[in-house]
């Protein structure tokens, strides 16, 4: 889904005016493929003690990781291969391919779904079983099935399904024959993963056979992991993006005359957008292509791009360029991050906000000797608690932009897993266009107590902030709704929106402190937002009709001579304009003015 | 009532008051004469004013002129003053006016005579004029000439009445040593107790007359250095700033009133290049939009016969109008905070958006300012912030963002910045840096004792928080956002305005004005000369040869492994990880994209699992395409090269790099007119190989329309960055 589009997620609403979309969004890419190896045995089909048997456990992680790579991943190829039945498909005894290597979708989904809810019951009927299958056929079609596929795929994966830990118990032949087929295919670039299923109180050897057709990077492996895990984390519903680690370009960073390493530059949080709308037939939902010309309007003449040229319109001049003097505005220097100076960390304002930030690490492949710098400058610039000031120019068609480096060292969890990694961020600095000037009013402070009953209700809705917390429920809600109607459910699954506060458990966490930090800055008759000086305010209606009356008796005309417009109100004028047939749209009273001066000429 | 009288009330009346006088004229030589830097600052006020399209008027004084030309003319009275230009909207002619027509005069002139021709004028040009507002006079002199004070009670009295700001600009004013002098205004015997300042007696009365008229009008005075910062201000004046009203919640029973002012946010240029027809700009251009099906005859599709859809992996879904109604996720405008956390589980990094948002209470609210003063100090005595919920307005999306407490001496307030969702998390894992002493992971890159050494020489020396002087003399910071102005805008303007006053030359060079502020402060580029030659010898920097024959893909592109992990299963680190991963796995297979099988190569390159090599297999592909083009005998290869390209632009969307393409074919298009393949780039435009835009790729710089304009020949350089529905509904309300 390298696809998404602008980086709005606002109101379809606002998308109707992008008519332009749907183009060229097919663009048929390589990516992952995946292929799902079941065991299809009849111990497979025998009923837990939840009522469920294997099988049915399998085909149910396989229809969430489909449905999870539709939105993840959606080009890559997925395809779901039976072993152990009676009949077959093709050259291979007991082996049967129920969905060849393709793009997920809904049919593939509900098919799934079918085998998962009421299919298995009818499987004996349908493939029969038969144990005698060879696994090294069974990984012999998977690599045939990778080869063929007319996608170029990036990363092929074998899942095998299983819970017999010995399939081929005591036909050596074939242990052998599996063993060299795994080894193929580690060698052809296929990772080869066994997700193995135990019912409770029985346990699954890997020594016994599958230890030497698992390739994995670790030698000791003697015990499998808990399968619970991983299964945890293929029935898991994900609806997020999946983004492969990639710097979005690599550039020099200029420290002093002639000394420049290397850096990556990476997005680490990016807006993260609805999927692109696209334009369908009605008739049959194929997609449409779309083209678009440009003509003049009088003569209908068809404009080629060398008929254009590119222009702004000021101080009552219409002023052109060319297409390339464009370009060549925007044209400063060569792309690199230039450095001015270092300042102390105090100096980057929290409210210094233009852009997300990016993120720098050191590249070695392009200039050696890029991390020892690297390393050294982002250890001094922690100890010192200063960022780096630069001058970044991202690509050479990018305007020059001022931004900190802030230092960031490495953080792990408990596990020594990374969580933030080491590396500079980049801060994109405002420019003095940027600025507002906000005007503070004199106001009254709070005192010692207020401020102490205020810091109890903060200590008591306190909580440890991470972003991962906060799904965005427009996204989510989005995915869910094309997911009903593609699987044509009666309505989307349910969505929890992580962003709306859970009311009852603030009131149970802090609802006593909340009313005493109430009590202490709030009146007792205090009502929020309501203005309580303009006390017997008129309603609107008693309003009109006062400028009904005012505006009978009053000279539009020689009121907007006399250049006493504004000091009648906003109703009363448009009262006057409507009694004096003056077309007025607007509710601006400097537009409402405007526009009755213009009617009599009245600059 | 009042409110409303000040919105009509947007536009302000200015009059430039410029000394012409002799002293105004002289400077050192090689250096600029106050009057040609004061006219640069006028310059800079019109063209701001103009291509802000502001309704602002402005009229232009001269004073010290030879000639007199002003209606109180009076015998000896207001001698040498001049009304240069009525009172009206800035426009080229009067720039033309102020850059070419600007004489230099031999006469001395009273600077309050000239801003009481000033306000006269203001008053009489703004007879029967709506929607004035403010008033100001912009006085730009060296405020060495005589004056007399004797208007100057009614003067200040006219000022104060009808509430006119006045400015002054004019070299190192203000940068008057009081303490030194210990002068009030009239006195000005100090004499040089400065060294260095070589101010003359009647200056320094001048200036003391200037701080007294500007204390009196609420004004403020500026030297030429300072000035050209100081005019953003005079722009972004009448960008009448708008409360967002909302109440700000904890939990059902406790609601504030606030208001949301924006305190900072990406401006953005006013207009964006519009495409005209070379030969007459004048015509009306039109841009026509049809679907068709994917058949032989591309069948336009009837408008009404058309649904809008999605992708479900390979099913095209439609959604009705109806559809999205329903479905639609529903929202009211709110500000509702969901908790407290301390600052630090808000990195800075993950600060999201385009802006800032200030939050203060309710105007007139004294016991929402209470509650809010009481939070306020509270999060900020434990260092903390609230987490919130944000909806602009009912039916727009919500934004999770956080409040900051901010404290000043003056006032105190909240910031609201956003920050990311879960979605627009990315976590990717990269190779520990050898950071603390004995660091065992990617020990061979622990810099030395002597290279931290020479980095932290170049820190010390290059400090920029004091690489600057203020009014008064002190060090300060250099290269601060609030007076740096974003480059690209004022080359727009530059060319805008040179092309305007000399449609028929080319472009003109970068103003030295402009590329100034993009170096480093001259304090500093002395200063670490030395620490950045020692850095050069501390260590040893290489560049990769690009050039690689016979060399594997494993040495010719390390590359951080490690790219395949996905958020769901973060996996620990790997030690090696900056070496490349799983190197064993390396094969000495295809090393780079050949002539022979181009295509194959690229993709057996890119499709490495275990290298990223995309980018030197971009880069090699380019080149390929390049070389085809341009070895093709007539048309020959073109079909080859445009396989190559195809196959090119499809990688670079998948793998969401479409800006290296982008640029690629933007450059690739400019290779092929001058060399003759103007045919090429057809094919180019007829097979849609062009431009990726964002509608293809999430990372493309480029929005649809530019990619659409650019393939019509144009290139739409202006950032049309997408806004969202509420920022500019923000901005809406803002311009008003």
């Amino acid at each position: 889904m390298a696809d998404f589009g602008f980086a709005r997620f606002e109101d379809d609403d606002a998308n109707e005016e992008e008519e332009e979309e749907g183009e060229e969004w097919q663009a048929r890419t390589l990516k992952d493929g995946l292929l799902f190896l079941l065991d299809c045995s009849k111990s497979m089909f025998e009923r837990l003690e939840d009522g469920q048997c294997h099988f049915q456990l399998a085909i149910r992680c396989i229809k969430t990781t489909m449905q999870n790579k539709i939105i993840s991943s959606d080009k890559d190829s997925v395809g779901v291969v039976f072993i152990g039945t009676e009949n077959s498909d093709g050259p291979n005894k007991h082996i049967n391919i129920y969905h060849d290597l393709g793009q997920p979708c809904a049919s593939r989904i509900l098919a799934l779904e079918d085998m998962e809810e009421t299919g298995w019951k009818n499987f004996n009927m349908l493939y029969g079983h038969d144990p005698d299958f060879s696994l090294s056929d069974a990984l012999w079609t998977c690599a045939d099935m990778f080869s063929k596929s007319p996608q170029n795929l990036n990363n092929k994966r074998v899942m095998l399904f299983t819970n017999n830990d010995d399939p081929h118990a005591g036909n050596t032949n074939r242990q052998i024959q599996a063993r060299t087929k795994a080894s193929d295919l580690a060698n052809t670039g296929i990772d080869l993963e066994l997700i193995h299923l135990v019912k409770s109180g029985q346990t699954f050897d890997v020594n016994k056979f599958y230890k030497d057709l698992l390739f994995t990077d670790d030698d000791e492996l003697t015990e499998l992991p808990d399968p619970a895990e991983r299964l945890e984390e293929l029935l898991t519903r994900m609806r997020t993006k999946d983004h492969k680690k990639r710097a979005t370009r690599r550039i020099p960073l200029t420290l002093g005359e002639g000394v420049s390493l290397s850096v990556g530059v990476y997005n680490l949080v990016r807006t993260c957008a609805k999927p692109p709308m696209v334009k369908l037939s009605k008739k049959d939902n194929s997609e449409l292509k779309s083209h678009t010309k440009t003509y003049l309007k009088d003569t209908v003449e068809v404009l080629m791009p060398q008929d254009l040229k590119k222009a702004q319109t000021y101080g009552a001049r219409r002023i052109c360029f060319e297409n390339d003097e464009v370009k060549a505005i925007r044209q400063f220097d060569e792309s690199g991050l230039k450095l001015m100076g270092f300042k102390p960390r105090s100096c980057l304002k929290p409210y210094f906000q233009v852009k997300p930030a990016q993120f720098l690490y050191p590249d070695e492949g392009s200039v050696t000797g890029s991390t020892t710098l690297f390393t050294a400058l982002l250890r001094k610039c922690l100890d010192r608690d200063v960022v780096a000031i630069c001058k970044y120019v991202p690509g050479k068609s990018n305007p020059p932009k001022f931004a900190a480096l802030l230092p960031q060292d490495e953080e792990l969890d408990e596990h020594k897993v990374q969580t933030t990694p080491p590396g500079f961020h980049v801060i994109f600095l405002p420019f003095a266009d940027d600025f507002r000037k906000v005007k503070y009013e004199e106001t009254p402070k709070a005192n010692e107590d207020q401020v102490e009953a205020a810091k109890e209700v903060v200590k008591k809705l306190k909580f440890q902030f991470s972003s991962e917390m906060f799904e965005n429920p427009v996204l989510q809600n989005h995915w869910r709704n094309i997911e009903a109607l593609a699987l044509d459910r009666d309505e989307p699954d349910a969505m929890i929106d992580y962003t709306m506060p859970a009311d009852d458990k603030i009131t149970k966490k802090a609802g006593s402190a909340i009313r005493e930090f109430r009590d202490l800055v709030f009146p007792a008759d205090y009502a929020p937002g309501q203005k309580k000086r303009a006390a017997p305010s008129e309603s609107a209606a008693a309003k009109r009709a006062k400028a009904a009356e005012t505006s009978v008796t009053l000279d539009l005309e020689t009121e907007a001579r006399a250049g006493r417009l504004g000091k009648l109100t906003v109703a009363v004028l448009k009262e006057a304009a409507r009694n004096a047939n003056i077309p007025c749209l607007a509710t601006r009273k400097a537009y409402i003015i405007d526009t009755i001066s213009n009617h009599y000429s009245v600059k | 009532m009042s409110t409303l009288v000040t919105m009509a009330a947007s536009k302000e009346a200015i009059a430039i008051v410029l000394d012409v006088g002799p002293t105004m004229n002289s400077a050192p030589a090689g250096e600029a004469t106050p009057l040609q830097t004061a006219i640069q600052a006028i310059t800079m006020i019109l063209q701001r004013k103009m291509f802000a399209e502001s309704k602002d008027e402005i009229a232009l004084i001269l004073f010290g002129t030879t000639d007199t030309d002003n209606p109180l003319v009076d015998g000896d009275s207001y001698e040498h003053v001049s009304i240069a230009r009525h009172l009206g909207v800035a426009d080229f002619d009067l720039l033309q006016m102020v850059q070419n027509d600007i004489q230099p005069g031999d006469t001395p002139a009273d600077f309050i005579d000239a801003m009481i021709v000033a306000m006269d004028h203001l008053e009489s040009g703004l007879q029967g004029k709506r929607g004035f507002g403010s008033k100001r006079l912009i006085v730009l002199s060296d405020l060495s000439s005589p004056f007399g004070d004797d208007q100057l009670e009614t003067f200040i009295d006219v000022i104060q009445k009808f509430n006119v700001e006045v400015n002054f600009i004019g070299p190192d004013l203000d940068d008057n040593d009081d303490d030194a002098g210990g002068a009030g205004p009239a006195e000005g015997g100090s004499g040089d107790a400065t060294p260095g300042k070589d101010k003359t007696p009647q200056q320094r009365a001048g200036e003391a007359m200037a701080k007294y008229i500007i204390e009196k009008s609420n004004g403020a005075s500026y030297s030429f250095n300072e000035a050209l910062p100081a005019l953003s201000y005079f722009q972004s004046r009448q960008v009448r700033p708008t409360a967002w009203k909302c109440l700000l919640e904890v939990g059902p029973n406790l609601k504030i009133p606030i208001n949301g002012y924006i305190k900072m946010k990406e401006f953005k240029l006013k207009q964006s290049w519009k495409n005209v027809y070379a030969k007459d700009p004048s015509l009306e251009i039109k841009r026509e939009r049809t679907h068709h099906l994917d058949d032989e005859e591309e069948t336009e599709v009837d408008p009404d016969d058309i649904v809008e859809g999605y992708c479900y992996g390979s099913d095209r879904v439609p959604m009705t109008a109806e559809d999205k109604e329903t479905m639609k996720y529903q929202s009211e405008k709110c500000f509702k905070v969901l908790g407290f956390t301390q600052t630090e589980h808000v990195k800075r990094g993950h600060h999201m958006g385009d802006s800032c948002l200030s939050v203060s209470a309710e105007k007139g609210d004294e016991a929402a300012a209470v509650a809010l003063s009481a939070l306020i100090h509270a999060l900020y005595e434990t260092n903390c912030v609230a987490i919130v919920r944000r909806v602009y307005a009912a039916r727009t999306s919500p934004r999770i963002g956080c409040l900051i407490p901010h404290i000043k001496a003056d006032y105190e307030c909240l910031y609201w910045i956003e920050l990311p969702f879960a979605e627009d998390i990315r976590t990717y894992t990269f190779g520990s840096l050898p950071l603390k002493e004995g660091a065992t992971t990617n020990k061979k890159y622990t810099p030395s004792a002597d290279q931290l050494k020479a980095v932290d020489e170049l820190i010390t020396s290059m400090d920029l928080s004091t690489a600057a002087e203020n009014e008064d003399g002190e060090k300060c910071e250099a290269l601060k956002p609030k007076l740096t102005f974003n480059p690209y805008f004022q080359r727009v303007y530059q060319c805008l305005q040179h092309r305007a006053l000399h449609p028929d030359e080319p472009l003109p060079e970068l103003s030295p004005l402009i590329a100034r502020c993009l170096q480093r402060p001259q304090a500093v580029e002395v200063a670490c000369q030395a620490s950045a030659e020692k850095l050069g010898k501390a260590f040893k920097l290489e560049r990769v040869a690009k050039k690689k024959e016979d060399k594997s893909g494993e040495a010719m592109f390390k590359e951080n492994g490690a790219s395949k992990e996905g958020p769901a299963a973060k996996r620990p680190k790997m030690d090696d990880d900056l070496a490349g991963g799983i190197q064993a796995i390396t094969k000495a297979k295809v090393t780079e994209v050949g002539t022979v099988t181009p295509i194959e190569d690229f993709q057996d390159l890119i499709s490495r699992k275990d290298e990223d090599l995309f980018e030197k297999a971009c880069e090699q592909m380019q080149e390929r395409i390049q070389q085809i083009v341009t070895d093709s005998f007539g048309q020959q290869f073109y079909g080859k090269a445009m396989d190559c390209l195809k196959a090119l632009r499809t990688e670079s969307i998948k793998k969401s790099e479409s800006n290296n393409f982008n640029d690629f074919i933007q450059d690739f298009k400019d290779t092929l007119i001058t060399k003759g393949r103007r045919d090429f780039w057809d094919k180019i435009i007829a097979e849609k190989q062009c431009l990726v835009s964002k509608m293809e790729c999430e990372e493309s710089d480029i929005s649809k329309e530019e990619a659409d304009t650019f393939m019509a020949g144009e290139v739409k350089k202006e950032e049309a960055t997408p806004q969202q529905e509420e920022t500019t509904a923000d901005d809406l309300l803002a311009d008003l």
